[in-house]
């Protein structure tokens, strides 16, 4: 993988008259956590779309994991991708739906077993792993979701809302997941609204506000004020940055 | 150009779609169950017809050659066309898609996830004709005499509906591929698939359905499609075609691999590119109107919200059509004999009645989902409740209802009193149908949603509700439009020994009061049972 995991150039969407996502410019250094922050339709799914393959680009390049996102087969084969809504047979057991995703990712039957046995013991799922997906909660679901996004170890990871309506002890080992992640090569691409996990976890944060990024940079130097040296929270930082009042506005 | 999907990866995704498939199934509730089961013993008796059809066909074609050869070159033509159609409509409504379909096109190329649906939808699709098709070829093998007849019919059998399948795939495809992309399509969606109902009911009670098919089938009769006949009977008649036979398969296989080929192709452009989102119109069309003041604020807003979800979500009423087929004999009776026939009025009358109480009344409770807690404690009282949905479906089946009867009563051949009688039948019993249906449908909610497409689910009323209405419906408003028809009067007069006139005024006045006593209950038990509406039951 080059040192660049995801790169866009003026990555634009377009629906009709409506542009949901405008000539944005993104440089994610492989192994880092991107925080990507904005309001509800400001555009960050479509971008995560787009960067997954899942919609086309109506203007500019994106390149992901080194392929660009024209094509499909490569970009696919080394992303993990967890939606808002976790992708999961309902009908399956956790465990059921986690061996059919590897089987899927081609990944060696033993190593895929273990890493299924090691991830589901990490996210204290292993005794209800083999219990319909029908009758987990809103949380299990998401933990089997992200459990299959990092199944195959991807280089780059997409994260749409992970620790929604996790328990804060399950968003805790989201959390540390993501950041044992970051330790090694993966890059984190992170959608959240939870603006402490972007805080304690993001390397860099990038705020889209109506389509277009209106500001970047490290937690830490979007936070203090330069010119009067006054410390900000990345609350502050958000609502001033989209207009004050965030969707509402 | 796509390439062919991953055998391994399309096997997986395949046994995946069934297993869920079953899965989904084995959840259902035991009436329907049952109601496969039932299906399923008719595919038995259907596997045993077959087989013992063709065990004669093997035979004819032994004693009398050129005759049976003749009839038998019809089977590959019928199967194929009728593959094909399923294959393409199947994949319309249903097959063409995936569930978590972002999740498959993150995991594994869109050609792997194709080719998972091109194998279980063949078995979903095919399955039932497939299966007995192959045991009936071991009666054709016996009935002529020549094991070799056997798999060579089998291949035959294969070959020939996987070919159709694969080329109905694409189709199909296409077909909602474009139906996507419209504007037109996504705008008047209701408006067009009611378009499509009636002029397929058209066809049919006009008995010109086989107009439209007979040129299909002779088309394909006339193609190579009929050269499955020659691999079949290569072992039984000499006047089968080995180059034919041989041609067949070699077709069979290339005509599938660029069918595969144009199934990735289109579905890559219907799952990726950007569709018409009907749903992004902005709309603003409740607004108050006349009939706050007719009904009150409170009722006239839920019979406007009634009409409103139907309006964006018609589909939901779907099941008001079932009975259609209760139209099927009238109108064909009336239309061969160029003439508005006596019974016409009366079921319209009957069936406009019965539909306009299935409209919004026949799961009050259930059709709420999850606004339900929240209207149970708004305000709204049971009266206004149950006041607004049985507006809602009155003052749309019964206009309908009554003006359809009217002008088809006068144009009848029925005497002046019953075309009266029905007339004024057709008057009362829609809002009296409501009425009873809304207590039916407290009686027996139904909360969970079906599956209607694989991307549609909708909560529709129970089958005890739709079952016990039906009933209690034909009990009540039966007894008043059945005997209007001069020949049914005629006889229960003589029987009775009264005039015919008495029967027709004595039948809608004991019917009319049936369904009138029957609509108090029903509303009395909807108005306590959302009065008293707790979730815990």
């Amino acid at each position: 993988m080059s040192d660049r995991a995801i790169e866009t150039q003026n990555l634009t969407k377009r629906y009709g008259d409506t542009t949901a996502v405008e000539r944005l410019n993104l440089t994610i250094p492989a192994g880092s956590v991107y925080g990507f922050l904005g309001p509800n339709g400001a555009g960050k799914t479509t971008t995560m779309r787009m960067l997954t393959t899942l919609t086309k680009p109506s203007d500019g390049t994106a390149t992901v994991a080194g392929a660009d996102v024209s094509n499909r087969e490569a970009v696919v084969s080394n992303i993990g991708y967890l939606p808002e809504e976790p992708p999961l047979h309902a009908e399956l057991t956790g465990r059921e739906q986690l061996r059919y995703i590897a089987g899927l990712r081609d990944l060696p039957e033993a190593d895929a077993e273990e890493r299924i046995e090691d991830l589901l013991e990490r996210f204290s799922l292993a005794d209800d792993g083999n219990k319909r997906i029908s009758a987990y909660s809103k949380g299990m679901k998401q933990k089997v979701g992200i459990i299959q996004a990092m199944l195959h170890d991807p280089d780059v990871l997409f994260l749409d809302e992970p620790t929604s309506g996790l328990d804060p002890r399950a968003a805790r080992t989201v959390r540390d997941t993501i950041a044992h992640l970051a330790e090694g090569d993966a890059t984190v691409f992170l959608s959240t609204h939870i603006l402490p996990v972007v805080d304690e976890l993001a390397d860099t944060v990038g705020v889209l506000y109506d389509g277009s990024l209106v500001t970047e940079g490290s937690p830490g130097g979007l936070k203090s004020r330069a010119e009067s040296g006054e410390e900000r929270t990345l609350e502050d930082v958000f609502l001033e940055v989209t207009g004050g009042i965030g969707e509402e506005a | 150009m796509p390439g062919l999907p991953n055998a391994r990866h399309s096997y997986a995704i395949a046994r995946n779609e069934l297993r869920v498939g079953w899965r989904k199934f084995r959840s259902k509730s035991v009436v329907q169950v049952l109601a496969f089961g039932l299906v399923a013993l008719l595919g038995l008796g259907f596997t045993a017809a077959a087989t013992y059809g063709a065990y004669l066909a093997g035979q004819a074609l032994v004693e009398n050659p050129g005759e049976a050869a003749e009839l038998v070159a019809l089977v590959p033509a019928g199967l194929g066309a009728f593959v094909l159609f399923m294959a393409a409509y199947m994949t319309v409504i249903q097959i063409g898609d995936i569930d978590v379909r972002d999740g498959y096109l993150t995991t594994v190329p869109a050609r792997d996830v194709v080719g998972g649906l091109l194998l279980s939808g063949y078995v979903r699709v095919t399955g039932f004709v497939t299966v007995p098709l192959v045991v009936a070829s071991a009666g054709f093998a016996v009935g002529a005499g020549e094991p070799l007849a056997f798999p060579l019919t089998v291949l035959a059998v294969v070959a020939l509906t996987v070919t159709a399948f694969l080329v109905g795939y694409p189709l199909g495809a296409a077909v909602g591929y474009l139906l996507g992309q419209s504007e037109l399509v996504a705008r008047y969606k209701a408006a067009l698939g009611a378009l499509v109902f009636v002029a397929y009911f058209g066809l049919i009670l006009t008995n010109t359905l086989a107009v439209v098919i007979d040129p299909i089938i002779e088309t394909f009769r006339a193609s190579p499609v009929a050269w499955y006949s020659d691999l079949a009977l290569l072992p039984v008649l000499d006047a089968a075609s080995a180059l034919q036979a041989v041609a067949v398969v070699v077709g069979s296989a290339v005509v599938s691999g660029l069918a595969v080929l144009a199934s990735v192709r289109v579905s890559e452009r219907r799952w990726y590119d950007d569709g018409v989102d009907a749903r992004a119109r902005e709309t603003d069309s409740v607004s108050g109107g006349r009939l706050d003041g007719l009904l009150g604020r409170r009722t006239a807003w839920v019979a406007r919200k009634s009409w409103l979800r139907a309006r964006r979500a018609p589909i939901k009423l779907l099941y008001v059509a079932y009975p259609i087929f209760v139209l099927v004999t009238p109108i064909q009776a009336s239309v061969e004999a160029g003439r508005v026939t006596s019974l016409l009025p009366t079921t319209i009358a009957l069936y406009g009645a019965w539909l306009t109480g299935a409209l919004f009344t026949l799961n009050p409770l259930g059709d709420e989902g999850a606004v339900l807690p929240v209207s149970a404690i708004t305000g709204v009282t049971g009266r206004e409740f149950v006041g607004g949905l049985v507006t809602a479906s009155a003052l749309l089946g019964g206009p309908i209802t009554l003006v359809l009867t009217a002008v088809l009563a006068v144009l009848s051949p029925l005497p002046p009193l019953a075309v009266v009688c029905t007339v004024v039948a057709a008057a009362v019993l829609p809002p009296l149908a409501a009425a009873v249906a809304v207590g039916v449908g407290t009686a027996f909610p139904k909360f969970e949603a079906t599956t209607i497409t694989r991307s549609r689910e909708a909560v529709v009323p129970s089958l005890w509700a739709f079952g016990v209405y039906t009933i209690v419906f034909l009990v009540t408003a039966g007894i008043a439009t059945g005997v209007q028809s001069p020949t049914a009067a005629d006889l229960v007069a003589e029987a009775l020994g009264v005039s015919a006139s008495a029967v027709r005024v004595g039948t809608l006045v004991a019917g009319v009061a049936l369904a009138g006593g029957a609509a108090l209950v029903g509303v009395r038990t909807a108005v306590r049972a959302f009065d008293t509406y707790t979730t815990d039951g």
